[in-house]
């Protein structure tokens, strides 16, 4: 589509014109995460979601929940969270016969789940594929492409990071062309959490600061993945995106 | 001949000649290999001889012997009494409304008529042996009890079309011949082919099926007449809205030079596109390109004219009219987001899914208040086109979302009446809730808030409404096409109550006067009212909907956290939808009828369907169609009358036929009433009347379609002055000898005597020259 100098201006002037905030339409209509308690490690991450979210509020429009909400399987309020964390540190119990069922209707009636694995080991990631097979067994964990919305949902990003970078890609479940299942390896949610005194929690490695932004962007992009879907992918998107890549545009 | 010269007493209707010996194979073997053996033998013994003696005797010698084998052979006549079963000679006498043009005498058809009464005595003569049988042409080949009362009338020429007709109706070898008498304005598949093909073989074959010869006769004025006419017009029966059309129109003009002519496209009284035609010498075939680009759904007519040209002979074909429906090729979709959230992640979900929605969306990811720590290369953000959107292509959209967006902070406050203009001029918009929209979105006194169909409040108090509540349906909303999850109003009562709950909504201080609330909330007032949660609005041409609420979302998927689905939600949101774009299937009234194009004389069938308040079919309901017509007077201007009124009631399908036959030849309006008590729902549909003007696109006449088709059936390609006789005819065959007599020749004494005298004449010759 043809860009105007004049709606550029008018997009330029959105960093001096502050949108309206009005009042919330209630707690229904903020974008919160809900973190799966399952397993070892769900609440290892103390903070984490709050600081995301935090961010996500202070560099987007989304209107947030900072607080993540703590739901099992069987949670009735399991689908008024569209977005599922699950974060492990260890081998976890399969998840029982009616879980699945439901973690699936879930997943199918538009949930989406991100897996961390903060372990040190590979001990949940075992666990994760074993379970992953189950939810969805009709597609297979498969990388998501370098060129996915994820990386582009709000950030232009060319790699996962986490608090370590144990994997430079990020694996995921397709289906009905949306990643219902997105499964990460760097402890993406390790690098968010602060302290009462305002530090960090974990140290980031290798690349310290400078990858705790990349992991944060990571986080908003997923969060905006999870609200937008392939909004991103949209024709009007991609030309100027492909642009800011310096990859090849077709006219 | 042979019948004349022996049949003395006339008794017999056949000869032929037979040979009456009744020799075995052997025997002419023989005699052949004797005949061969004297031949032979003479010319080797007068090989010595001069040159005149030498072929003299080898003459004689010829003769004789063959004079010998005639006797040998025993030749006669046979003369037969038979019985044949006459076959048919068929003439085709074109009636196609060219012929009623000027011939060479009066008319093309007076002419033929003249040479018909001119030829009766040939005619008669075929008919001892053959039946006679004529045929009127058109686009097909119907019989004609008496040809002097052939009319000019048909509407097209289609000569091939009537062979075939024929070839259906006899056996190949009941047929003796076919006459094609025809000023050749051939309009169908003979006339298109003989330009480029001497022999077209659709032609080929159809004489091969009638296996007899086709003979054609010519009749025209050797000028063909002062004439300017459409000779071609293509076009699509149906186009897309918003999407270029192109009308490409032919004109031939004949007689006329230095001319220049308007050549006018019209969509009903507005015209299109106009151009000049301009007359060059030695050119009579001008193209005219028409394009316009469609605005609105619908069928209409439109009428494609020329000028009228000077003393011109033939007016008819100076106008064509024809119908083209203008649908959508997909339903455009603008949906503008002021932040993404659940709502907005499944309506979006939602609209990509539909197959026939073309999304375009605009979500706002950042606002102004963002912290921006990143460059701006590091981030995939592109500029808001807000005049792209909604200036240049505004018209483009059949449907406008506003989600939860505010127009403030995007320099957008010019667009607020364009989008105004937009809806009142037939778009569509939603308009749905959150903490950017209606009030808390800077609406209230706006352009925006005129077409709303809810009142509201002035910034400033409280605007949002946090708690969860089901909303219900009003009587409106248990009926209406938006909120009928199910035909049936109880079941669709039930299925809202049973909806997952939704939360929050915009405060507003009422309905607007016309618009009509279908879910409410069940706890909060506004206005004296239960507070409005949907509610739709008709605003000019267009369609509003306000839903107060940004929770939707939870009927796409808390509904699936007990076992059940999305269903309801993207049903709620596809009635919506297509309410909002006026999808012509939610009309509670339909008329159609059953043909854009009738030739006149035609019955027009004209099918109504009504469906009630319930959206059910409306059993005998009465129904009222006035039918309208527009024509050109003889000036030119456009002139409209109700035609006739009838009136019905529906059946049990809530259908109501009725037929009509037009009297004149017209654009037709029809408009189909029903009065349903609480307020009056109409319909309309167009078509058009015309004589087909297919027959008048060509008015010279052309003796080459005649030609070509004579060559194609093995028969001759005559004009009227060369008349009937001794067209080649195939003989009826014999089905029955009643009597039978054989003249022998070979025993003549003349013959006899030749058969001496040749002979003796070698041998007085051979003995003179010492031969022997």
């Amino acid at each position: 589509m043809r860009l105007h100098r004049r709606q550029f201006l008018a997009t330029a002037a959105l960093g001096a014109l502050a949108a309206p905030r009005a009042f919330a339409m209630g707690a229904d209509a903020e974008v919160g995460i809900g973190l799966l308690q399952h397993g070892v490690g769900f609440d290892a991450r103390p903070g984490a979601v709050e600081q995301l979210m935090w961010e996500v509020s202070k560099r987007t429009s989304i209107d947030v929940r900072e607080r993540p909400r703590l739901l099992t399987a069987d949670d009735p309020d399991l689908f008024r969270f569209p977005l599922l964390v699950w974060i492990g540190t260890a081998e976890a119990p399969p998840l029982d016969a009616e879980s699945i069922r439901r973690l699936r209707r879930y997943l199918r009636a538009g949930g989406m789940l991100y897996i961390d694995d903060a372990s040190p080991g590979d001990a949940f990631d075992a666990t994760i594929r074993t379970e992953i097979a189950r939810l969805w067994p009709d597609q297979p964990l498969l990388p998501l492409d370098a060129d996915h919305t994820l990386y582009r949902s709000f950030f232009l990003l060319d790699r996962p990071e986490g608090r370590v970078r144990r994997r430079l890609d990020l694996e995921g479940v397709t289906f009905d062309d949306r990643a219902l299942i997105v499964y990460g390896r760097n402890d993406l949610f390790g690098a968010f959490g602060r302290d009462p005194l305002g530090g960090w929690v974990l140290p980031v490695v290798p690349d310290g600061n400078r990858q705790r932004e990349m992991a944060f962007r990571l986080g908003i992009n997923l969060v905006m993945y999870a609200t937008c879907l392939n909004y991103k992918r949209d024709q009007v998107h991609t030309t100027a995106i492909l642009r800011r890549r310096r990859w090849r545009v077709s006219q | 001949m042979l019948r004349t010269w022996f049949d003395h007493g006339d008794d017999f209707n056949a000869a032929h000649l037979v040979l009456l010996s009744d020799w075995g194979l052997l025997a002419l073997i023989a005699v052949a290999l004797l005949v061969l053996g004297g031949l032979a033998l003479t010319w080797h013994n007068t090989r010595e001889l001069t040159g005149r003696r030498r072929w003299i005797l080898r003459g004689l010698r010829a003769v004789a012997v063959g004079l010998l084998v005639l006797l040998f052979l025993q030749p006669g006549v046979r003369l037969e009494n038979v019985t044949r079963v006459r076959n048919h000679v068929v003439v085709l006498l074109d009636a196609s409304r060219s012929m009623g043009l000027p011939g060479e005498g009066g008319t093309r058809l007076d002419d033929v008529k003249a040479l018909l009464a001119r030829e009766a005595a040939v005619i008669n003569g075929w008919k001892q042996d053959h039946q006679v049988d004529f045929f009127a042409v058109t686009d097909q080949a119907r019989p004609l009890a008496d040809p002097a009362g052939i009319t000019a009338e048909g509407d097209a020429t289609r000569l091939l079309s009537g062979l075939e007709d024929v070839a259906a109706r006899f056996r190949p070898e009941e047929v003796a011949a076919v006459v094609v008498i025809s000023d050749g304005a051939d309009n169908g598949a003979l006339g298109e082919a003989v330009p480029v093909e001497e022999a077209p073989p659709a032609a080929v074959a159809v004489a091969r099926r009638l296996q007899a010869p086709i003979h054609t006769l010519f009749t025209g004025p050797r000028e063909p007449p002062r004439d300017v006419a459409i000779s071609r017009v293509a076009y699509d029966d149906f186009a897309f809205v918003r999407n270029a059309v192109t009308i490409e129109a032919e004109i031939t003009v004949q007689g006329y030079s230095d001319l220049v002519l308007p050549v006018t496209l019209r969509r009903g009284d507005t015209i299109l596109g106009q151009r000049l035609l301009a007359t060059e010498p030695g050119k009579d075939r001008y193209a005219f390109d028409f394009e316009f680009v469609p605005d609105k759904t619908g069928k209409d007519v439109f009428t494609l004219e020329v000028g009228q040209a000077p003393n011109e002979e033939i007016r008819d074909n100076n106008r064509r009219q024809f119908v083209i429906r203008i649908i959508r090729d997909k339903i455009r979709v603008l949906q503008v987001v002021g932040r993404p959230s659940w709502d907005v992640r499944f309506l979006r979900k939602l609209l990509k899914k539909n197959p026939n929605v073309d999304l375009i969306s605009f979500f706002i990811l950042r606002t102004g208040a963002s912290i921006d720590v990143a460059r701006r290369d590091e981030l995939s953000l592109i500029p808001f086109p807000t005049q792209e959107l909604f200036e240049e292509q505004l018209g483009s959209f059949d449907l406008i979302v506003f989600q939860n967006f505010t127009y403030r902070g995007y320099q957008m406050i010019q667009y607020l009446p364009l989008i105004r203009e937009y809806v009142r001029n037939g778009g569509g918009f939603v308009m749905i809730g959150g903490d950017l929209s209606f009030t808390s979105g800077g609406y209230a006194g706006t352009p925006i808030a005129d077409f709303l169909p809810v009142d509201l409040p002035p910034e400033g108090g409280d605007l949002i409404d946090e708690g969860r509540f089901r909303p219900t349906l009003t009587e409106a909303g248990r009926r209406h096409p938006i909120t009928s999850l199910s035909l049936v109003p109880e079941e669709n009562a039930q299925l809202w109550a049973t909806l997952p709950e939704l939360s929050g909504i915009n405060r507003v201080l009422g309905v607007r006067e016309g618009a009509v609330v279908l879910a409410q909330h069940p706890g909060r007032e506004a206005g004296g009212a239960p507070a409005p949660v949907i509610v739709a609005q008709e605003f000019g041409q267009g369609r509003v909907l306000a839903v107060t609420t940004d929770s939707t979302w939870s009927w796409a998927f808390q509904a699936a956290a007990d076992g059940g689905d999305n269903r309801h939600y993207y049903k709620l949101w596809g009635n919506a939808i297509r309410w909002l774009i006026q999808d012509p299937a939610l009309k509670p009234v339909r008329v159609e009828a059953d043909r854009d194009r009738y030739p006149l004389g035609t019955e027009v069938t004209l099918l109504t369907r009504v469906v009630g308040a319930d959206w059910a079919p409306a059993v005998d309901t009465p129904v009222t169609i006035e039918v309208r017509r527009a024509w050109f007077d003889a000036g030119g201007l456009r002139q409209t009358e109700v035609v006739t009124l009838l009136e019905g009631r529906t059946s049990e399908n809530g259908e109501y036929l009725a037929r009509y036959l037009p009297a004149q030849p017209g654009a037709y309006t029809v408009t189909a009433r029903v009065d349903r008590g609480t307020d009056v729902v109409t319909d309309e549909d167009v078509f058009v009347v015309a004589p087909d003007p297919i027959e008048l696109r060509e008015t010279a006449a052309r003796a080459d379609t005649l030609k070509a088709l004579a060559q194609a059936g093995g028969g001759e390609a005559r004009t009227l002055d060369q008349g009937l006789d001794g067209l080649d005819r195939v003989e009826p065959a014999v089905v029955k000898v009643n009597r039978r007599k054989d003249v022998p020749l070979w025993s003549s004494g003349w013959l006899l005597l030749l058969a001496v005298l040749f002979p003796s004449a070698e041998w007085f010759l051979r003995r003179r020259w010492g031969l022997l």
